[in-house]
């Protein structure tokens, strides 16, 4: 399921996307808390795009973030840009109405829409095959960080394949091993 | 050339263009035909999108529709073929590619191979089921008295008699056959089918075949029914009967022309719940109607069935199966039919840039105001009539309306654009009609015919209206845009707050605010006509139609469980000056809660009901107590039926999904385990009992032993239940009185004393 290749995150720390490159940041169950700490980063320091394509964008917690650095959050909040869209032929829409702007761009949860089984397999392929090159352009002039969680089933495991081998970086998130269970007495 | 009057009851497509069922005035079933092209549309993404400017690599370039144009030529079904402009709901009138198909039964094979070799293409009112697209031209729909003018079976002109907005339209006399398996097929194997006709009711054993299906065939040819109404018919009884004339087939079938439709069961998620629908079996020239598999049946029956299809325009057999998200969705496309705006086949419209101040500003539902906890006597509960669709509505909120981004610099609402859009449209006449019925039902009298299918038509109405808010904002709705999803809430967030001030102003104390109700008392105001100024008052200040859901004698509002400082809203009893008991968000309410437990909070309620107001409650309590003590020696000494104790718990994921497994899923592993798989969204039935696993699945076979039932933990069920209702007439918080609450139902230690002093503790006069 996991990509062979890539950086294990083994800490709540995710570096700030270098320029003109697509980092892929992979989080089973979509743990966002090293991406909304990115996100705050990125949005102190000027405008940022979140395009969101899993209803995942943690506007409160990123609003916590930024307000436990500045005084007056107000213009961040102006300059934090997102749109949402909720089936994989909105996202790749989203996408294709993005324009190319030079500031850093977030993707959350890019494939969410693309695992529904609803849409055919090849139908889907086509469509991530379109937002890919829509990544890849915003990734001429900008820093990109998409985030991605892996499918429930294995049916679709090669959408994350697709993302991650179009990666200049790769971090997953490792999960902490289960604490060793005291076996019941009776 | 002859005219025929009648009902129109069904319109499919058949191998010579429409097949239509008509019911003639003298009582005759005609089928006629008719020739009737259909047109969809191709359009190049790049210019839908406004992006064939912009250095973009946007594919779906008009070179992609030229090339469409030479395949589609070189296909073998007759096409007519033509640049024209059609107007986009979003985009305005665009080029588009018109694609006239001469035969509809050829559409949906069509367009499934010019889709897969086209895929960048944007398509528009390529999947619309056929009866729209004939209502939209012709101004009928199913069930509509009509005038047909025919030259031998072919229909030349159709016109509608009457609107489906009449408050009381003719019904045809329709045949009727019910049939349905002696037992629930999901508990044991069936005997036999009863058969009811006319006032004919008998039982067919399943063996012999031969026998069965003579009968069952003699019927469909003497008697010819309009419609077979089932019990399990989709998922069990017509499959079976299909299975069993496999060799010699049954006339299920009126039109011997067509072949009967059968639709795969399926598993979907929709407003937070996994939905299950049984597989389904559609019949050509008769309906066939499954009480299990029809959605609200239960609800508003036959009669809101044969309504939502006049008002939606679909099949009456469709109707009854899909859910009212799917209705008004097909009234919608029925409006843009009419206004010649495209019907996109897959919505692609993404939400437009909001910067974060702006997304937590507009990203928000409905107001919410804590209750004031505890006992109240003489609150009116006032409630906007449909508050969302008449937001919609009465503010021309529409996704296409809707200005993103600009907002009325006083109110802070989000402005629209002065046209009539094309929900709003939608939605008037069928918020009207259901005002009507509603402005009748409070006049007949209790005896009246009527009054059934009123209720029917409004329940109906209601899950119409409900869903059309949710509808906006849902990601599959052809014509939704979550901007104006949120419009409706921001809008009514203010007209709620309007209200409160409102009552506020008139010095009401305003108790609870709820989305679009409040509760609201004023010292010595206990009757209805008391409330009314306040009511005129409100219309003027919002708009919006209001009424008086009624003045409670005395409503409880309850805290937490967890902590009984803290309100929790929506979770309430009361008792209306009628008599009439509202509960909502205590265990009654629950689906899963087993019946026993149901029954005996609904008699604890009923005997509270007879106090006449709030000071008199508490002196009901010792007989409220001494029920609860019954009710638990009931419980274990054995006299509950188990049937009774039965928990029903949906499955929301596949067996192998659960982490942890709940009661719900180890019962139906049991039920897997024998062969009987359940999928998500099927309901399990089963009981607590003691030991490993903890239950035991209702529909397993085999005799249940009742001495395994966990007694234990259906008393703590009903201790729980009890303390619901015990919650506002005690003066200290719960969680410190459970364990002497539980001592005294403990129906050995009851004596007359204890039961003095247990309601003097409750009424903390101790």
């Amino acid at each position: 399921m996991w990509p062979c290749w890539g950086y294990a995150v083994s800490m709540d720390i995710l570096p700030l996307p270098p320029p003109r490159s697509l980092t892929v940041f992979c989080a089973p169950g979509g743990s966002l808390e090293p991406v909304a700490q990115v996100m705050a980063e990125l949005a102190l320091r000027g405008p940022l795009t979140v395009l969101d394509g899993g209803n995942r964008f943690p506007a409160y917690h990123l609003i916590r973030l930024i307000s436990g650095r500045i005084f007056d959050p107000s213009s961040v909040l102006q300059h934090t840009f997102i749109r949402r869209a909720f089936t994989c032929h909105q996202v790749l829409a989203m996408l294709e109405g993005t324009l190319t702007l030079p500031q850093p761009c977030i993707l959350l949860d890019l494939l969410a829409t693309f695992y529904d089984e609803q849409v055919p397999v090849q139908e889907v392929r086509r469509l991530l095959d379109g937002a890919l090159r829509q990544v890849e352009r915003l990734c001429q002039v900008s820093p990109v960080l998409v985030t991605a969680t892996p499918p429930h089933t294995t049916g679709r495991a090669f959408l994350l394949e697709q993302l991650c081998a179009r990666a200049d970086q790769l971090f997953a998130l490792e999960l902490p091993a289960s604490p060793p269970l005291q076996p019941a007495l009776f | 050339m002859a005219e025929l009057t009648g009902w129109l009851l069904d319109v499919y497509a058949g191998e010579q263009g429409l097949t239509i069922w008509l019911l003639t005035d003298n009582g005759e079933r005609r089928c006629l035909s008719q020739t009737f092209p259909v047109t969809f549309f191709a359009a190049s993404q790049a210019v839908r999108q406004g992006l064939d400017k912009l250095d973009l690599p946007a594919h779906g370039s008009t070179s992609d529709l030229r090339a469409a144009w030479r395949w589609l030529s070189s296909q073998s079904e007759p096409l007519r073929l033509a640049r024209a402009e059609r107007r986009d709901l979003f985009a305005g009138p665009i080029p588009v590619l018109s694609i006239e198909v001469q035969q509809p039964a050829h559409l949906p094979g069509l367009f499934r191979r010019f889709s897969a070799a086209f895929p960048n293409l944007t398509f528009y009112d390529a999947d619309l089921p056929i009866s729209l697209r004939y209502g939209a031209v012709f101004g009928v729909f199913p069930l509509c008295r009509c005038c047909v003018e025919v030259q031998g079976n072919q229909v030349k002109t159709i016109l509608a008699l009457d609107s489906p907005w009449d408050l009381d339209p003719e019904y045809p006399p329709l045949r009727l056959l019910a049939l349905e398996p002696d037992c629930n097929p999901s508990h044991a194997v069936p005997k036999g089918i009863i058969f009811s006709y006319k006032d004919i009711r008998y039982r067919m054993p399943l063996e012999p075949v031969r026998a069965l299906l003579a009968n069952l065939k003699s019927i469909l040819r003497t008697y010819d029914p309009d419609m077979l109404l089932t019990s399990w018919g989709d998922t069990w009884l017509l499959p079976k009967l299909l299975e069993l004339s496999q060799a010699n087939p049954l006339p299920l079938n009126r039109d011997p022309s067509a072949l009967i439709t059968r639709k795969e069961q399926r598993t979907y998620y929709a407003y937070g719940q996994v939905i299950y629908r049984g597989a389904q079996v559609h019949l050509a020239g008769r309906w066939h109607i499954d009480k299990y598999n029809a959605v609200m049946y239960h609800d508003y029956g036959l009669d809101g069935i044969f309504e939502l299809a006049r008002v939606t325009g679909l099949p009456v057999q469709t109707v009854a199966r899909v859910s009212p998200g799917t209705g008004i969705s097909s009234m919608q496309i029925m409006t843009a039919l009419r206004q010649g705006v495209l019907v996109p086949w897959r919505k692609q419209q993404a939400e437009a840039p909001k910067n974060l101040f702006e997304l937590v500003r507009a990203d928000m539902g409905g107001l919410v105001y804590q209750p004031t906890i505890g006992l109240h006597s003489n609150v009116a509960e006032v409630d906007f009539v449909s508050m969302y669709p008449s937001i919609m509505s009465h503010f021309n909120i529409s996704p296409e309306t809707i200005l993103p981004g600009e907002n009325d610099p006083q109110t802070g609402l989000p402005l629209t654009r002065p046209e009539r859009g094309l929900v709003p449209t939608t939605l008037q006449p069928l918020l009207q009609k259901r005002i009507a019925i509603k402005s009748q039902l409070l006049c007949l009298p209790k005896w009246d015919p009527r009054r059934k299918r009123y209720q029917a038509t409004a329940s109906a109405y209601k899950w119409l209206l409900v869903t059309c808010f949710g509808y906006l904002g849902y990601k599959n709705a052809r014509f939704g845009r979550i901007e104006s999803h949120e419009a409706v809430t921001a809008y009514g967030r203010e007209t709620l707050l309007r209200a409160k001030e409102a009552a506020e102003d008139l010095g009401f104390e305003v108790l609870h605010l709820y989305v679009d109700g409040m509760w609201i008392k004023k010292p010595a105001f206990a009757t209805p006509a008391d409330f009314q100024p306040l009511l005129n008052e409100i219309l003027t200040r919002t708009g919006l139609p209001i009424a008086l859901d009624g003045v409670y004698r005395w409503v409880a509002f309850l805290p937490s469980r967890l902590d009984a400082r803290i309100p929790v809203a929506n979770r309430y009893f009361g008792v209306f000056q009628s008599g009439e008991i509202k509960v909502r968000g205590i265990e009654l309410r629950r689906r899963d809660t087993p019946d026993f437990i149901r029954e005996t909070q609904q008699q604890m309620l009923n005997i509270l009901a007879k106090a006449p107001d709030a000071e008199h409650v508490p002196n009901l309590l010792p007989e409220v107590q001494a029920l609860v003590h019954r009710r638990l020696a009931d419980l274990k000494r054995g006299r509950v039926p188990p049937e009774k104790l039965i928990v029903r718990q949906t499955l929301s994921r596949e067996l192998d999904a659960y982490r942890s497994p709940s009661p719900a899923a180890l019962a139906a592993r049991q039920l897997a385990d024998r062969a009987a798989p359940l999928r998500p969204g099927q309901v399990v039935r089963f009981l607590y009992t003691l030991g490993k696993p903890g239950v035991r699945a209702w529909d397993l076979p085999g005799e249940m032993d009742c001495r395994t039932i966990d007694v234990a933990r259906y008393s703590t069920l009903l201790e729980r239940a009890a303390e619901t209702i015990f919650q506002p007439f005690m003066s200290e918080p719960v969680e410190t009185k459970l364990p002497l609450l539980s001592g005294l139902y403990m129906p050995n230690k009851t004596s007359l004393l204890q039961e003095q002093a247990a309601v003097n503790w409750i009424s903390g006069t101790a």
